[in-house]
């Protein structure tokens, strides 16, 4: 037992200030939850809440002790724990009963000592089972050794989704929490005994560099030279396709299989639900829940992949960005173009996608009354003109949403210092976490119609802000590369035109449909300043400098 | 006339308080071999970093074929064959990805001879490059840099730890490329052996400055190890301009003696002494004797 | 040909050439009139600088030993048989060198060195006798 708690001390000792200040915060918390309730106004309380999540999932990743990068096909244990002269089962259990121990810990006393004192009745038992599973389930993932690191990527991001989507929708249907608890907890033995494999498999695997199947052509061996494809056309055309292998193709590659499984149900599925309506419309239950969510996933995982968490590390240890690319005999803008190009070439192929499978979906058959027939008749019988343009609008924006998301995400790669790459991720998951919380938990502020100037006080500040960054960096960029002056009015201008688009477009959605179904503070001037908003400009323009700066330090 | 492939004038680059080049200048002709040696941060891949285009030159100009690398970066690179040190390809692409690839960025790219190369280094088309070993890595870099057959073929340690197979293919790469006709070569390497045998020029960086530069043959005709008996005992070691490390005790004393042949003679007589033993020296031992006095 | 250089060797990589050529020619292996390599195919084969390469020949042409037509190549000439017996009594008296300065630190005393060489010729007779061989052989 000596040396399991010694080989779990020397793992906290790496990150030994986070053990500190989590629960240093937590205290914090609890002693704030003493104070009278007025002291403590609701929004500054939910924004507190904040630091919870992102410190239990950084301490849970302290019990993985990770070393590697995530998509990396190593196992993410650093390489000398899994020398310790100690045997996997005690290597394995100490961590994995720490990190139950410690996740489920942490939300029962966030439960009982700050939630409760300020009158908010949150589930104690089932979410600690939840934070357990998710822990022992990333740790599992996290230790093993797999063949294809991006395999290992794709699987952690689906399951922690979906432990964590799990106990919210099972509530909703009715399930008691005790049933909850024991999934989660099956959840979580397998994962501790998955997680024990793991690292019996990662002892005993040789070690990264030497993939399964190391190829190299033996002396006097057959050398395979296949007849060369069709040269490029152009370096550009190059730099596209691998842009395009790269990056481009990964959000096709990923909505997908994100349609592929959301389509999976209805193979199963057959029944039907009666939706009642002017005609006794009876529809595909699965296809009535989940059509609304299938617009989203291309923006959930552009979302994700826009926040620059990438596998590769693109930056040198002095800043200077990753050498091969960086000595392409290409210029900047060129190499920015290429990455745009590719982004958007996936975007459309990605919405193309999603509108395809939509429609697909629209096949299956309805009923009304007794007849059968494909519910994308009944929608074409009832739809008008205006809601076609009205949906033709969306998707555009909707389209229009990835692109953005992609598009300012790209930046990140150009990020010289890695310190800033790394952060930009949770600067972003932090703001968009605070914007939530602030829509969220005042969401009376905006139901109210006072809500519209300052809103557009607030949306006034950030177009202010974007138009002057854009400005300093590009005044940066032409004092360092006189060249960049006509390529960066080219883009600016796109800028106006697209931005006026949009907040036509928004502007437009607000004047044609009725108040009673948009929000309270989509109105004027708010849908026309958020369109203005919503086009990126800055970081672009902040991409190009970053790189600028990242090849030529 | 030819104007120099390479001119750097008085180069200075600093990392917060290190100063890693120190005005460092460097002229580099059509059709020579430059060897670059120098300790592990003495500044040698700073320097090549800085005819990359990758840094901007803090003060003093680096010039490449007549232009500023950084000011046009495709003008400069599509006549560059690099290969540094990581290998940094990108480790997903397939061999004959990569071939076509690079391609795309040379105009004289000669697809025989890359696939020449191919054949010769024994890379399948379709093993990916994450696959390879690291010497066949080096390989692939190798042949994307040479199938252009370019202006300035750049090498930055390209074999550190790579077996001797493949060091021997990088050498012969060298040899190749100066063979043909106005190319030109610069690497940088630790083996100095193979910087003896390929080099015409050499250039030895310490701490940031260039404390050697001269024809190799020229480096070796000045360089000697002199073996010295003096008349009276020498308690410390005798002073003698020129003398790089000192051993011996008494009246013998041995050193590594950088000058002119014809004034080492008068120099002795000048402190008491007399030569009894000279041979040529390595580059190895020049090298070593020159970082290590460059604590005086 | 063989030729053999070692960069470890304080010996500049061109004078080792030099050198070798010359020992190759008097020791017979390279006659008047045989072509050496052309430079790019030493070059290659030695893996070191052509201009190295360049360099050793021009020496030697400057020595008479070779000479270099344009476009026909480099070839041994005649008169390098003259410079290869000044050659073979250099390399003799290197070896007489060294053995009188190690037969002075072993104090043994030239007289009896002579004597010493005077019974192993006589021994190196016998033995040609026996096998019926000349003492040509070992000239060129």
């Amino acid at each position: 037992m000596n040396s399991g708690v010694a080989v779990l001390g020397m793992m906290l000792h790496r990150y030994r200030r986070l053990y500190i200040l989590f629960p240093a915060y937590l205290a914090a918390l609890v002693a704030l939850a003493q104070l009278p309730k007025i002291w403590v106004p609701e929004p500054v309380a939910g924004i507190l809440c904040l630091p919870f999540a992102f410190g239990l999932l950084a301490t849970v990743f302290g019990f993985v002790n990770v070393e590697a990068d995530i998509a990396s096909p190593a196992s993410a244990c650093s390489p000398w724990l899994l020398r310790m002269p100690v045997k996997t089962t005690t290597l394995a259990f100490w961590p994995i009963v720490a990190a139950a121990l410690w996740s489920s810990g942490a939300w029962i006393v966030f439960a009982t000592l700050y939630l409760r004192p300020r009158g908010i009745v949150a589930p104690i038992w089932w979410p600690a089972a939840m934070c357990t599973a998710l822990a022992l389930n990333l740790q599992a993932l996290l230790w093993a050794p797999v063949r294809r690191g991006s395999v290992r990527l794709i699987v952690a991001i689906t399951m922690t989704m979906s432990i964590g989507v799990f106990g919210f929708v099972a509530i909703s249907s009715g399930w008691t929490a005790e049933q909850i608890v024991e999934v989660y907890a099956i959840v979580a033995a397998g994962s501790a005994l998955g997680g024990w494999y793991g690292l019996a498999r990662a002892r005993t695997s040789p070690p990264t560099g030497l993939a399964k199947g190391a190829s190299s052509a033996a002396i006097g061996e057959e050398v395979f030279i296949r007849k060369p494809r069709k040269p490029f056309r152009s370096p550009q055309t190059a730099q596209f396709w691998l842009e395009w292998r790269r990056q481009g193709r990964l959000l096709p590659m990923l909505t997908g299989l994100g349609l592929l499984a959301i389509s999976l149900p209805l193979f199963f599925s057959h029944d039907m639900e009666f939706i009642g309506g002017p005609k006794n419309l009876k529809v595909n239950i699965w296809m009535q829940t989940a059509m609304p969510l299938i617009p989203w996933i291309p923006l959930l995982f552009a979302s994700v992949i826009g926040l620059g968490a990438r596998p590769a590390d693109l930056r040198g240890a002095d800043g200077v960005y990753h050498l091969y690319h960086a000595t392409r005999p290409l210029s900047a803008s060129d190499l920015y173009r290429s990455k745009i190009l590719s982004i958007t070439v996936g975007v459309l192929v990605t919405g193309l996608m999603t509108m395809l499978t939509m429609l697909a979906w629209l096949w299956i058959p309805a009923m009304t009354g007794d007849k059968e027939m494909p519910y994308v008749r009944i929608v074409f019988e009832s739809f008008h003109w205006r809601e076609w343009t009205i949906f033709v609008g969306m998707l555009i924006t909707l389209t229009s949403w990835v692109w953005r998301n992609q598009t300012v995400g790209a930046f990140v790669d150009y990020i010289p210092s890695r310190k800033w790459a790394t952060a930009y991720p949770y600067a972003v998951l932090i703001t968009g976490a605070l914007l939530f919380a602030m829509l969220g938990i005042k969401g009376q502020f905006l139901q109210e119609p006072r809500s519209v100037p300052d809103l557009s006080v607030a949306l006034g500040f950030i177009i202010v802000a974007k138009l002057g960054l854009a400005i300093w960096f590009a005044v940066k960029l032409v004092a360092v590369r006189a060249s960049l002056k006509a390529d960066l009015i080219w883009a600016a201008a796109r800028w106006v035109l697209v931005a006026g688009i949009a907040s036509t477009t928004l502007g437009w959605i607000d004047w044609e449909l009725p108040a009673k179904s948009l929000p309270v503070f989509f109105q004027h001037p708010v849908p026309e300043l958020l369109g203005i908003v919503l086009v990126p400009l800055a970081r672009p323009f902040a991409a190009r400098m970053a790189l600028e700066y990242g090849r030529h330090r | 006339m030819a104007e120099n492939i390479l001119e750097v004038r008085d180069l200075v680059r600093t990392y917060g308080r290190h100063r890693a080049l120190d005005g460092v200048s460097l002229s580099l002709e059509q059709g020579t071999v430059l060897g670059l040696v120098g300790q592990n941060g003495a500044g040698k891949t700073t320097l090549i970093k800085h005819l990359l285009g990758l840094l901007r030159a803090e003060s003093g100009s680096v010039r490449v074929f007549g232009k500023d690398p950084v000011a046009d970066p495709p003008g400069v690179l599509s006549r560059i064959g690099y290969l540094s040190e990581e290998g940094d390809l990108p480790l997903w692409m397939k061999v004959e990805e990569l071939v076509r690839y690079s391609a795309a960025f040379y105009p004289g790219w000669d697809p025989k001879y890359a696939e020449k190369l191919q054949r010769e280094f024994g890379l399948s088309s379709d093993s990916k490059l994450g696959s390879l070993s690291k010497g066949q890595r080096a390989r692939a870099g190798l042949l994307v840099a040479l199938a252009f057959r370019p202006d300035l073929l750049l090498l930055d340690e390209p074999s550190s730890g790579l077996d001797p197979v493949v060091r021997r293919d990088i050498l012969g790469a060298i040899i190749r490329t100066i063979a043909d006709e106005g190319r030109t070569v610069l690497f940088s390497s630790h083996l100095l052996s193979e910087v003896e045998q390929v080099s015409d020029r050499v250039v030895m960086v310490q701490a940031g400055r260039v404390v050697l530069d001269d024809n190799l043959a020229r480096i070796k005709q000045t360089h000697h190890r002199i073996d010295m008996l003096f008349q009276e005992e020498r308690p410390n070691a005798p002073t003698l301009e020129g003398a790089l490390g000192w051993e011996g005790s008494g009246k013998n004393w041995s050193a590594l003696w950088c000058g002119e042949p014809a004034q080492l003679e008068a120099a002795m007589a000048l402190i008491g002494g007399k030569v009894v033993g000279k041979v040529g020296v390595s580059l190895d031992d020049i090298f070593v004797a020159h970082a290590g006095g460059a604590g005086r | 040909m063989r030729i053999y250089i070692s960069p470890r060797d304080g010996v500049p990589i061109y004078l080792q050439v030099v050198q070798q050529v010359r020992r190759l020619v008097a020791s017979g292996e390279l006659m008047p009139g045989d072509e050496l390599p052309s430079i790019r195919s030493l070059a290659d084969q030695l893996v070191v600088n052509p201009n190295t390469v360049a360099h050793a020949y021009r020496e030697l042409e400057s020595a008479g030993i070779v000479t270099t037509s344009r476009g026909l190549g480099t070839y041994v000439t005649e008169t390098s048989q003259s410079t290869a017996h000044a050659e073979r009594r250099a390399v003799l008296g290197e070896r007489i060198d060294a053995l009188v300065l190690e037969s002075r630190q072993m104090r043994i005393p030239f007289d009896e060195v002579l004597e010493m060489m005077h019974e192993r010729e006589a021994a190196f007779r016998a033995g040609d006798e026996l096998t019926g061989e000349g003492s040509e052989v070992i000239c060129g």
